[in-house]
């Protein structure tokens, strides 16, 4: 039994690392460069250099709390495709609340409200589609979808010049001081020059709450028995509506601690654009990793060494080569690992 | 433009892409990737009319309709994967594709050439458009496939039962989906006379709350669609009469979907097998 | 193969076996279904396969049908080996109506029963017309009362059922197997159906009775409840764990030799002993309740009146569709009604959420295993907790070891097999039928609670594990508990409940201590007549209200 649930369990990822080495391989062809130089490149620019997994780390950190977000709405039965806008609304969040503080606040304590604050705009983003969906029956697909335009188009009316927006750019005030997060490189020196802090801890903490959550509390409980069987849980007394909002809004409120590393940790400021696409990302990473906190973290180093290593191929293949590969290890991870289990007529 | 011809024009790939998704979750099939197909159809119409002119851009967007959607049948059917997340992944490569191509093609990464050639797309495409409607409408009523159709999304054991292949019925069903969104994509880039990135903008996601709202039925769809187009009309005009609040009233069509999959046009039963594997 | 119409063949036709099965196995993983069975079946026979659960004789049959192969032995059907699976065999002029109907509940009736072997019109389109004046030439012929331009959706159990025979003759069966057809109708809808099945295995109404080579057809019912199929059926073939036990022609065995053969070990159910006057207090009360039916003026559920006491089983007929599922529904607060009070005890529940009346002292063993009872993909123990959660949980957190100790506790004293002896991290899924509804009552009743609810709690479940159960059922009552028992299955009601209603459309039709009641007027009462006056002695077997004489007429009365 247990060499069977291995083999169960690798197979998705082994499929997907193959099928994006063979598509990448065909696409580099197609654009008359060398698949070994890409991936050569890709390696040196990522693992080759300590300022490189310092970057993939910094990458790493948002795309990891995106992934742990879709695997908690996942365990639900839920698909929480707005992390997208979890993700600026809690980053924003935490900028608003890092430049309303006090300049002589603690640094403990600015960083908690911070965290806190962008935990709540995120779960704002992810109750709202969660609860359209318990009260209404609204696809919580087309939902949160919706929302990511919404709450986007929002965000680029907020930050702008006269708003919250810096004279000539899209980007605010910076946050006080005392909420930045020092960079890695402070106790790590070899990581010297790279954007990754100390916010990867909030990756750490974050997986450590999701196996809690699911494998000792009782909304845990509650949360897989709904995402298992709505019969069953409504036979057995489970709120249902009240369980999917939860689930939706843990699953933003995870997203939503995504400003600590692009925010706090890198700029101290909110830029509109910066993160684009990590929510999406997000789903990638945790199909990859099968919705168990340790393999969506070895999921978003994958990822995120895919988004730092398309720096560095740009010069021989479009960069965007990567976002074909993320693609393919979706389908192809989702392909692999279907269940087919043939039941027994009784 | 007045305001129905307006709407009229926008509406061409909201119908072609949610007549698709009729055709597809009619037969079982959950299809979320009608925002990729749209996409893939777009970009590969914008490649065929810059090399041979319009008929062949809309063929070619066609095709590229049909192989993504493929693709998602035999990822879903055949590998028995989860419908939602195999139609995500359409999306996303559909998405990553479509900007490589943009960068390798024409060395940009937000637009491609222009479309060389005059107007009058709309015209052609707008029939087509109606007359995909009827197509959907009678073909399910009315043929032997429509039939199989209905009855592989009802009930596969049924169908299996009948000797009716569950997969072979959806795959077929699933090509006729590429085939119409990928039609629709093309008219959103050949209206548009070039392809940017991402320009699809949410459309698909659109046209499956259309299908939703018109209860997986051609007219009521069609119907939903309309209402989708004008609000698309309407937020055009207001951006260009309305400053400082472009963003709200780009938010418009998405506000709008959002009010409509809550159910305030009523909800009902969707296919009783969809999204499950026969 | 031919779109099924008059039979009447070639006078020519050979005189063997319609099928013949020879030394058939067959297994699923560990377990095996069917251990070496030969199954012959002659041109104008109904034959019965008995048996009781998961003695295999729907897998046996299903082989028949081709749904699937079997590991050794062959298969032959009008003197050709079978092969093609579903197809072959459909084309072979093997039909096959499963017990769950293979119905698509959007399509008509008419487009379920041409799907597949629909008639071309031009352009691909199907010709409708045509189509309709052949299945309602067919539909005539076996006297089958169908409305062709109905939606499954809205038709009942009876009218569905006969679709699928129309399916099936539609499509030239002249083997028909039927898988335990009466499962969901009332007796007087299982007359009917006997009927139908003896007229088509010997001739159509209307031609002479012939006994071979008539062009007849054959039948072949499966069924676990002997009673009904006893006079209809030429022969009676016994299966029992996978083998054939016993065969016998009408008459040649008594009713209960084959009924010992079905068991095996003369098992005998717990039965109630008879009861003192109930004067405890009511615990579970309806007053005034109704329940709507969405899309319909009538409503699902109209009770004025009903109440159980303490140390009270209170047993509810009726098949399904007449509001039983309404009334489970609607004490366990899973369905809200539209007017009327709910009263645990003293305490008015209506408004209170399942949840909430769970906590109150409600247990509740619901119909469907599969889809409320229990979350298969999920251990035992975790399947334990479910609805129970409550007890389990200190400052939101789940007493894992607590939950594991009940678990065990349970699964011993009822008995419960399956997965790694004891080991409560399986899943339910790995646990057989029987397994899995003793896991379910268990948890129920180890609740704190002073009403259980107990829906079809024997259904589908092998005869070891219904022991069990009964016992469980009967010292709920002992112990003071009100217990609401619904069951289609007459024995189980009349061992078990100290008083029977019977529910016909959603109303209590008739209510009556069980001393009072007799097998014919609870089959009456179920097709909505009243009950006779007239007491007859039921045997354990019999659940039919049969006068053992003319398979052709029709009853008396009729609803």
């Amino acid at each position: 039994m247990n060499r069977e649930r291995i083999v169960r369990a690798t197979i998705g990822p082994a499929t997907g690392i193959a099928a994006a080495m063979l598509v990448g391989n065909i696409l580099a062809w197609a654009v008359g460069a060398s698949p070994r130089r890409v991936w050569a490149l890709l390696f040196a620019g990522t693992w080759g250099s300590s300022y490189g997994i310092g970057q993939v780390l910094f990458k790493a950190t948002p795309l990891a709390l995106a992934g742990l977000s879709v695997s908690v709405a996942l365990r639900a039965g839920l698909f929480n495709v707005g992390a997208e806008a979890q993700l600026v609304a809690g980053a924003l969040g935490t900028t608003l609340a890092g430049i309303a503080l006090p300049p002589g606040t603690p640094a403990p304590i600015a960083i908690l409200v911070c965290t806190i604050a962008g935990m709540v705009a995120g779960g704002l983003c992810g109750a709202a589609p969660g609860y359209l969906k318990a009260r209404f029956g609204a696809h919580e697909v087309i939902g949160t979808i919706m929302m990511n335009f919404i709450v986007l188009a929002f965000v680029q009316w907020l930050v702008l010049p006269g708003r919250l927006g810096q004279p000539e750019s899209q980007s605010t005030a910076s946050v006080i001081e005392s909420a930045r997060i020092p960079r890695l490189s402070v106790v790590f020196p070899s990581l010297a020059g790279s954007s990754a802090s100390f916010a990867v801890m909030a990756v750490l903490l974050a997986g450590l709450g999701v196996h809690a959550l699911f494998a000792r509390t009782r909304l845990g409980y509650e949360l897989r028995v709904v995402g298992l069987s709505a019969g069953a849980a409504a036979a057995g007394g489970i709120d249902r509506g009240r369980t999917i909002v939860a689930a939706m809004a843990i699953s933003g409120a995870i997203a939503g601690l995504a400003g600590l590393g692009t925010v706090l940790g890198f700029r101290g400021y909110f830029e509109v654009g910066f993160s684009s696409g990590v929510g999406f990302m997000g789903i990638a990473v945790a199909m990859l990793g099968r919705a168990s906190p340790w393999g969506v973290v070895l999921s978003a180093i994958l990822f995120g060494t895919l988004s730092q290593g398309a720096l560095s191929i740009h010069a021989v293949v479009p960069k965007e080569l990567v976002d074909v590969l993320q693609a393919v290890v979706v389908l192809a991870v989702v392909g692999a690992s279907s269940d087919l289990i043939v039941r027994r007529p009784s | 433009m007045s305001l129905v011809t307006q709407t009229l024009a926008l509406a061409v790939p909201y119908v072609l892409a949610a007549m698709a998704g009729v055709v597809s979750e009619r037969s079982g099939v959950v299809n979320i990737a009608l925002e990729g197909l749209l996409l893939g159809g777009a970009f590969g119409a914008t490649v065929g009319a810059i090399a041979g002119g319009p008929v062949v851009g809309v063929l070619a967007g066609a095709f590229a309709g049909i192989a993504l959607s493929s693709l998602h049948g035999v990822v879903s059917l055949k590998l028995r994967a989860d419908h939602v997340v195999v139609g995500l992944g359409i999306n996303l490569l559909a998405s990553g594709l479509t900007r490589f191509g943009l960068v390798a093609l024409y060395d940009s990464a937000s637009n491609s050439a222009r479309i060389p050639g005059q107007a009058g797309v709309v015209d052609p495409m707008l029939v087509v458009a109606m007359l995909s409607v009827i197509a959907v409408h009678f073909g399910l009523a009315r043929t032997r496939f429509g039939l199989q159709i209905r009855a592989v999304g009802e009930s596969p054991e049924a169908a299996s039962s009948a000797g009716i292949s569950v997969n072979r019925v959806r795959g077929m069903a699933l090509v006729v989906t590429g085939a119409l969104a990928g039609l629709g994509g093309a008219a959103l880039a050949l209206d548009n006379r070039q392809f940017s990135a991402e320009m699809s903008a949410g459309r698909g996601y659109i046209a499956l709350a259309a299908v939703i709202v018109g209860r997986w039925r051609a007219v009521p769809t069609l119907l939903a669609c309309l209402a989708f187009a004008l609000a698309d009309a309407i937020q055009i005009e207001l951006q260009a009469s309305i400053q400082g609040y472009k963003q709200f009233v780009q938010m418009l069509p998405y506000a709008l979907t959002l009010a409509l999959v809550c159910g305030l046009v009523g909800r009902s039963r969707s296919p009783a097998a969809l999204g499950r594997h026969g | 193969m031919s779109e099924g119409d008059a039979p009447g063949h070639a006078p020519g036709h050979a005189p063997g076996p319609v099928a013949e099965m020879r030394g058939i196995v067959k297994g699923f993983g560990d377990c095996i279904a069917v251990d070496g069975i030969d199954l012959s079946i002659e041109d104008g026979e109904v034959v019965a396969v008995v048996g009781e659960n998961g003695a295999g004789k729907s897998t046996l049959l299903s082989i028949l049908a081709g749904s699937y192969p079997a590991d050794r032995g062959t298969v032959e059907a009008f003197g050709k080996p079978l092969t093609g699976g579903p197809l072959g065999a459909i084309a072979a002029g093997v039909g096959m109506v499963h017990q769950h109907f293979k119905l698509a509940a959007d399509l008509t009736g008419l487009e379920n029963v041409i799907l597949g072997h629909e008639p071309r019109g031009r352009f691909g389109t199907v010709d409708y017309a045509q189509a309709r004046q052949r299945v309602a030439a067919l539909a005539t012929e076996h006297g089958l009362d169908i409305e062709l331009d109905r939606r499954i959706e809205d038709m009942g159990v009876g009218e569905r059922q006969r679709v699928e025979v129309l399916k099936v003759l539609y499509r030239g069966a002249r083997l028909l197997v039927l898988d335990e057809p009466t499962a969901v109708l009332t007796p007087d809808e299982s007359i009917r159906l006997l009927d139908l099945a003896s007229r088509l295995a010997r001739g159509t109404a209307g031609a002479p009775e012939t006994k071979n080579g008539g062009g007849g057809r054959a039948v072949i019912i499966v069924t676990h409840k002997l009673g009904e199929v006893a006079h209809v059926a030429d022969r009676i073939v016994v299966l029992r764990r996978g083998k054939k036990v016993l065969e016998a022609k009408r008459g040649e065995l008594s009713p209960d030799a084959i009924a010992d053969a079905m068991v095996g070990d003369h098992v005998e159910l717990p039965t109630r002993a008879a009861s003192a006057p109930i004067s405890g207090d009511s615990l579970l009360s309806l007053e005034g309740i109704v329940v709507d039916r969405p899309g319909s003026l009538a409503p699902a559920l109209a009770i004025e009146s009903l109440s159980i006491r303490a140390g009270e089983i209170l047993g509810v007929g009726g098949v399904e569709g007449n509001g039983q599922s309404e009334l489970v529904d609607v004490i366990a607060g899973l369905v809200m009604a539209s007017k009327g009070k709910v009263k645990l005890g003293d305490r008015d529940v209506t408004q209170d959420t399942p949840a909430a009346r769970l906590a109150g002292g409600l247990a509740v063993i619901h119909a469907d295993r599969h889809e409320r009872g229990l979350v298969l993909s999920m251990s035992l123990a975790e399947n334990f907790a479910l609805g129970r959660t409550p007890e389990f949980t200190h400052n939101g957190l789940i007493a894992r070891t607590e939950l594991e100790a009940a678990t065990k506790q349970v699964m011993k004293s009822l008995d419960v097999r399956g997965g790694n002896a004891g080991d409560t991290s399986t899943e339910a899924l790995a646990l057989s039928g029987g397994n899995q509804q003793k896991i379910v009552v268990g948890r129920e009743i180890g609740r704190q609670h002073r009403v259980l609810i107990a829906a079809h709690p024997t259904r589908g479940v092998d005869v070891g594990a219904i022991r069990h159960i009964r016992e469980a059922l009967l010292d709920e009552r002992n112990q003071g508990r009100a217990v609401l028992l619904l069951s289609s299955d007459l024995d189980e009601l009349f061992a078990l409940a100290d008083r029977i209603i019977v529910l016909y459309r959603g109303r209590i039709a008739s209510e009556a201590p069980t001393e009072e009641w007799t097998v014919e007027a609870l089959g009456r009462a179920m097709a909505g007549s009243r009950p006779a006056e007239t007491s007859l002695q039921s045997s354990p077997h019999s659940s039919l209200p049969f006068s053992p004489g003319g398979s052709g007429d029709a009853p008396a009365e009729r609803p």
